[in-house]
């Protein structure tokens, strides 16, 4: 679910997914490092943690055959 | 579209777990309480609400524990739930999710009279829902009995873990736990190592550009080796054309060589012959030899003659020997007159030899008639012997007549005399044996006469009668051997004088025998000498010819021998001049072993060279060719070393990401936590205090440290102090309060937390959520949640029918809009809901 989809929820007194995106943007300042960060969370947020491993590990294995990665968040 | 607080209206089951038909439920209120017993299908119905908002169920999604396909019912073959929710502006929104047997489940959505379907319809979903996840859905609105368990009674690590996903920050932990940095390090030691052997590769060979120079180097150096190797197979040519003729004229020395050493040894032999030669003949003149010459030819003549050869002698006469030359002529002449000679005198041998024959056959004649008048005159002698024992028996016995007469009387007088004598005897027995009957009887009868006679007179006349015959007796005994001697000793002497008669009837022509053989001998004897006479002429002559042939030969040997050692000193001369020649030329060759010796010596280097030039072109193209190879291998290496290096670059950097990444994420979850824990723990304490009722513990705090684990990483961990009211300290939950305290405290952690949800869900469902609790707790709770800000509807699924009470009060006494559905299981029937208020 890319976060643009979704409505801002109003009301919330915290929205800890938005809360942690906010906080990895802030503090990262590469863009493919953020982007990539910023996936990696969404995967094991909303995959959970099998599929997530699994996303990085395809990563590493892109890494290692030389081929270009990019994060899309 | 906006969509504020929403609330459940209706569910229409069919299909899901242990529901079968259609199962229509009004979920319009506020509170709503299921009861049922095990496997009655309160936890079914609660699934249902799940799936239709979410297609999936916690059992499936994170538990894993079945498949989606295991919520069909088993007497179904699809699943169809109709969720109806409605939100405060009044719209509806129906929500169809179906999933038939082994296939993908279908959404539909119907929204103020307007259908939605396909992939659309999960946004529009997740729009209705005011952007409420799964995961937001299980950790604000599903409040599952596990996570109330391990708020209670779990270990730190599992409390902390639950209390991790009830705030949403267990994605964080996940993430800096699972960010695999050991893997990529690994993949970089590996790559590492691959770069490191390459490394080597390209160190041990060097760079592909150092490499092609190497080649070029050495090429340059194999076209040098040729060009040297060219100069040297000229220079082989020449020197083997030069050796060709070396070898030619090496070939001529070699059989001059020979032809000298040859001539040499003949020369050599020739002088040790001539030597040997003069030794032999002595000093002799040519005139001497020419005398000796002529003096043999008339000799030689002579005996030619001599022995009827005239012809032959008057060749022999005419030869004449003028000077040595000639003495070869001459001795073949000679040798011919010598073997005519010889011829002769084996001629005369051979008759020799045939009189010699004669004589042994005359000898033998000779003496076998000598033999046998030998034996002939000892067979005369006998005989006169036996004429004179004949002519003494005839003297002394007669004629072989008067012998025969004489013989005839003898036996008759001894025939006579033993005839007498027979009958004496006889009649002397009958006496004796009479008169010893006389002597017995005393008187007796004559046995003659008869007649009575005295026994004395009767003795007496026969005892004189016995006397008398027994003197006659007696005398004739005497006479009978003396007539047998005379018979027997006349009959031998005319055996005798008969034997000799018949022996003596060949004497006479014995004796004429004995003329004719002595004849006979003389003849033969005079024969005998006649021959021997003619042998010792024909000796003589022989003896003569093989003296004067002997002489001769001597003579012809000197001859010859003189021709000889002239015909050798001749020859002598023919091989001296020749060993002069074969010097000459040798000199004229002027051949030179050293200079062979040279040219093969510098063919052999040139050679050596010429070998030593190909192995090095080899070894160089060897090289050359391994160079092109290891070029290839270190362009090989070198691409994947780049590459590799490139890989390990992009790792590290990914690594490096991934570090950054995990530790942002651990910091981000502390103060995320920090943020969460700011903001719940007051609304905890509110909370708390309108589901604990009593005055022993005043207030509640969450404290989070530091541990690290048995995997060794650091990991926050929460603690739940309350402060108790009579002393004042602040003491933690989980050692000190009671199971319900501890439930009750927990489920202030879950209300709180779900008033810091987002507003736009206001439903709560809790499945098994409050044991061990008193009833005034239980009443605390009920009304706590139902007058909760963010709480619309609350939803609870139970075993223990005194909610049912606690409704029925909330109802009656504070105008809560409730309900109770009982569910029962009824095998192919399913799940039956009854409305119990």
């Amino acid at each position: 679910m890319a976060s643009s989809t979704v409505e801002k929820r109003k009301g919330e007194i915290i929205d800890i997914v938005e809360e942690v995106r906010r906080l990895i943007s802030e503090r990262i300042k590469d863009k493919e490092t953020l982007e990539f960060a910023l996936k990696i969370f969404e995967k094991f947020y909303h995959s959970g943690s099998k599929a997530a491993k699994e996303y990085i590990r395809e990563i590493l294995e892109r890494v290692e055959r030389g081929e270009s990665v990019e994060f899309e968040a | 579209m906006r969509v504020l607080s929403l609330r459940l209206k209706e569910i229409e089951i069919r299909g899901f777990r242990s529901f079968t038909s259609p199962k229509k439920i009004d979920l319009d209120f506020d509170v709503i309480v299921l009861t049922g017993g095990v496997g009655s299908g309160k936890s079914s119905l609660l699934s249902a609400i799940e799936y239709a908002l979410f297609g999936t169920t916690f059992e499936v999604k994170e538990r894993k524990s079945i498949r989606l396909d295991d919520l069909v019912n088993d007497f179904e073959k699809e699943i169809d739930i109709k969720l109806k929710l409605v939100d405060d502006s009044g719209n509806t929104y129906e929500i169809e999710r179906s999933k038939p047997r082994s296939k993908r489940g279908r959404l539909k959505i119907i929204t103020n009279g307007e259908e939605y379907y396909g992939k659309n319809c999960e946004e529009l979903l997740l729009k209705i829902l005011n952007g409420m996840t799964y995961e937001d859905f299980i950790r604000y609105v599903f409040v599952r009995q596990e996570i109330l368990e391990a708020l209670i009674y779990g270990p730190p690590m599992r409390r902390s873990e639950a209390l991790d996903r009830l705030f949403g920050i267990s994605a964080l932990e996940e993430a800096f736990r699972g960010i695999p940095i050991g893997d990529v390090e690994e993949k970089i030691d590996e790559l590492n190592l691959k770069k490191s052997t390459l490394e080597n590769i390209i160190k041990q060979y060097g760079t592909p550009d150092e490499i092609e120079e190497r080649i070029a180097r050495r090429l340059e150096e194999i076209e040098k080796i040729k060009k040297r190797r060219e100069e040297i197979e000229r220079e082989v040519k020449k020197l083997e054309e030069r050796y060709k003729q070396l070898r030619e004229i090496e070939e001529k020395h070699k059989t001059l060589t020979i032809e000298l050493a040859k001539n040499e040894a003949i020369v050599d032999n020739l002088r040790k012959e001539i030597d040997k030669m003069k030794t032999t003949i002595g000093e002799v003149t040519k005139e001497e030899i020419l005398l000796t010459a002529s003096e043999l030819k008339e000799r030689i003549s002579d005996l030619l003659v001599e022995f009827l050869r005239g012809k032959e002698a008057e060749e022999i006469k005419g030869f004449e020997v003028k000077d040595e030359q000639m003495l070869g002529e001459f001795i073949e002449k000679i040798q011919k007159a010598i073997e005519i000679l010889e011829d002769i005198r084996s001629e005369y041998e051979y008759e020799l030899s045939a009189l010699n024959e004669r004589i042994i056959s005359s000898r033998e004649v000779v003496s076998r008639l000598k033999n046998k008048l030998s034996a002939l005159l000892l067979e005369i002698d006998e005989l006169k012997r036996k004429k004179e024992e004949y002519d003494e028996l005839l003297l002394k016995y007669g004629t072989p007549k008067t012998i025969s007469k004489k013989l005839d009387k003898l036996k008759e007088e001894l025939k006579k005399s033993e005839t007498i004598g027979a009958e004496e005897k006889a009649l002397l027995e009958v006496l004796k044996r009479t008169i010893k009957e006389l002597t017995l009887k005393g008187e007796i009868e004559c046995p003659i006469c008869e007649r009575k006679m005295r026994k004395e007179d009767y003795n007496a006349k026969l005892n004189a009668r016995v006397e008398k015959l027994s003197r006659k007796m007696i005398e004739s005994d005497k006479r009978t051997p003396q007539l047998r001697s005379e018979i027997e000793k006349l009959s031998e002497a005319l055996n005798k004088i008969r034997a000799l008669e018949g022996e003596l009837v060949d004497y006479q022509f014995k004796q004429r025998e004995l003329e004719i053989l002595q004849d006979e001998v003389k003849k033969e004897e005079e024969k005998y000498y006649s021959l021997l006479e003619t042998v010792e002429e024909a000796k003589e002559r022989v003896e003569r010819l093989t003296r004067a042939l002997r002489a001769i030969r001597r003579n012809v040997e000197l001859i010859k021998g003189y021709y000889e050692l002239k015909k050798k000193e001749r020859e002598l001369r023919t091989y001296e001049r020749r060993v002069k020649e074969i010097r000459k030329a040798f000199s004229k060759l002027e051949y030179s072993p050293e200079k062979v010796h040279n040219i093969v010596q510098r063919l052999g280097e040139l050679k050596v060279a010429l070998s030593q030039c190909d192995r090095e072109i080899t070894q160089l193209e060897n090289s050359v060719n391994e160079l092109k190879n290891v070029k290839g291998k270190v362009e090989e290496a070198y691409r994947e070393f780049k590459e590799i290096n490139r890989k390990i670059k992009a790792l590290e950097r990914l690594r490096d990401r991934l570090i950054t990444i995990k530790n942002l994420f651990r910091s981000i979850q502390r103060d995320v936590r920090k943020k969460i824990l700011e903001k719940l723990v007051p609304i905890v304490n509110d909370v708390f205090k309108k589901i604990y009722p009593y005055e022993d513990y005043e207030k509640l705090d969450i404290k989070v440290e530091t541990k690290r684990t048995s995997e060794g990483y650091e990991r926050s961990v929460y603690t739940i102090y309350a402060k108790r009211s009579i002393d004042g300290e602040w003491v933690p939950v989980l050692n000190r309060m009671s199971d319900g305290q501890k439930v009750l405290v927990a489920l202030a952690l879950i209300i709180a937390f779900s008033n810091l949800r987002p507003r736009g869900v206001s439903i709560l469902i809790m499945d098994e959520p409050i044991p061990n609790i008193d009833a005034n707790c239980r009443k605390a709770i009920v009304k706590t949640l139902s007058s909760a800000p963010g709480i619309k509807q609350l939803i609870i699924a139970t075993q223990n029918p005194e909610y049912e009470d606690i409704v029925k009060v909330g109802v009656k006494k504070y105008g809560i809009r409730g309900r109770i559905y009982r569910l029962h299981y009824k095998g192919r029937e399913g799940t039956v809901v009854e409305v119990a208020l």
